[in-house]
Order: C-alpha cells, then structure tokens, then sequence
C-alpha cells in the first residue's frame, strides 16, 4: 500500500473535477431557468460524470452531488410535461 | 422520464438526512409515477399539514379506484371513474398513463366504450404500447367497427 496515493471522490478517473462539475451545474441551471429541460438534464449529468438517460448504468459509489440529484429529478419531470406543477430546482 | 427522475430524488433522499421537502418531493414524484403504496408510505413520515393530507387523499383515491376494478366486494366501476374525475382535478397536469388505464377499463366495466375510447385518445403517442393497442382494438370490436379492429389487432400480431 505504500506509495499509494489517497484521492478525492471528484480526483476518480472519467468523473468531472469540482470545477468542472460547478461549471456543468451553472449551465445546467441556466438552461433549467429558460425552460431549456433536455439541455438541463445533459448538463446535469455531466455535472454527475454521466450520460443523460444512463440511469441504469449509475454506479452506487460514484460521488453524486444531492443537490444535482434533486435539481435533475426536477429537470426530468418537468421534461415530461408535467409543467404546472410546482418544481422548482435549488 | 419519470422513472428517471423517481431514481435521482429517491437517491438524493438517501444522500440526505430525511427533510419534509424532500419527503415530499419524493411522495409526489412517486404519484406521478403511479406508485400510490410507495407514495403513502412517504406521506406517513411527514407532518399533517394541509399539501400532506391532500397528497395522502390522492394516493388513497387513486388505490381504491384500482381496487374497485377488481373482482370481489369492492367492485365499483362507477367509483373508479368519478375517483379518475376526481384525480384529474386535484393534479392539475397530464393524467399519468396508469390512470387514463383505470380509466379506460372502468369505462369498459361501465359499458362505455365511447368514453373508454375518448381515454385512449388522451395516451400520448410515445406511450402507446401492445396494452394500449389491445385496448383500442377492444373498443372497435364492441362497437361493430370490425374492420378498424382487425387493423389494430394486425399491429399488435406483427
């Protein structure tokens, strides 16, 4: 183990920096507030280190930001439709 | 995609220590997604207030409109569609496919196929499966539209 280094969950090989992943947020919540719901949910899964519609292939241990979590959900009903409704992103 | 938004927030509330409003964001997606059982349980865990009763009052409403669809003591057709009534009202958004199916099949129960076929008219395009199709080929075989129904039911065959 010796040499090994400890890295952080946003330092994982294929997953966005914190920069990066701030970067993907702030665009994705741009196009969330102009109503754009398919470009919010892209860039919020890029902000997850997915691919928009890769919910099955998640892995459990992969950091994920709640608050992307929640904001994408909200992206997702809102996509389908359902836009009366009260969902607002944080 | 309410699958898919079912997946993050039940995720973002496991992330998170439980709050109200991600509780009851959760229960709502749940509705939406036709998970009534799964959606009253979440309301359980959350204060009485007034957005929490009225969502508990759908989930329920919407329970009951299945069960009386089923054979037995509870069976109510005519209950089933003034609960669809009632649903369409409170949620104020496109009916849930699972809801315009309970739709569909009480008005069947009820004999009105004119109606059963108005509710099929309301799935979109996107969500029209084997189900739905069987359905509308139902319809058209009640009602002497048999030429249409044989269309239908060919689709569904290839």
């Amino acid at each position: 183990m010796k040499g090994m280094a400890v890295i952080g969950p946003h330092e994982m090989p294929g997953l966005p920096s914190q920069t990066e992943v701030m970067d993907f947020n702030t665009v994705a919540n741009d196009f969330f507030n102009d109503g754009k719901y398919k470009e919010a949910v892209v860039e919020y899964s890029r902000a997850l280190g997915m691919n928009a519609g890769d919910v099955e292939l998640i892995v459990d241990f992969a950091p994920a930001d709640p608050l992307i979590l929640w904001n994408r959900s909200a992206a997702y009903v809102l996509l389908g439709h359902y836009r009366t409704t009260s969902f607002r992103r944080y | 995609m309410l699958d898919a938004a079912l997946y993050d927030i039940t995720r973002c509330a496991k992330l998170l220590p439980p709050a109200e409003t991600i509780l009851f964001r959760l229960a709502g997606i749940q509705i939406l997604a036709h998970e009534p059982h799964k959606a009253l349980s979440t309301l359980r865990r959350l204060e009485k207030t007034p957005e929490v009763l009225a969502a508990r009052d759908l989930a329920t409403l919407i329970i009951q409109a299945e069960d009386s669809l089923g054979e037995g003591a509870c069976y109510n057709p005519e209950f089933a569609v003034v609960a669809i009534a009632v649903a369409e009202l409170r949620i104020r958004v496109p009916l849930p496919r699972e809801w315009i199916m309970i739709r569909v099949r009480a008005k069947f129960e009820t004999d009105d196929l004119k109606g059963a076929e108005e509710a099929l008219a309301q799935i979109p395009a996107e969500r029209i499966d084997a189900e739905v199709l069987l359905w509308k080929g139902k319809a058209r075989l009640f009602r002497d539209r048999y030429l249409e129904a044989a269309e239908i039911f060919q689709v569904i065959h290839i």
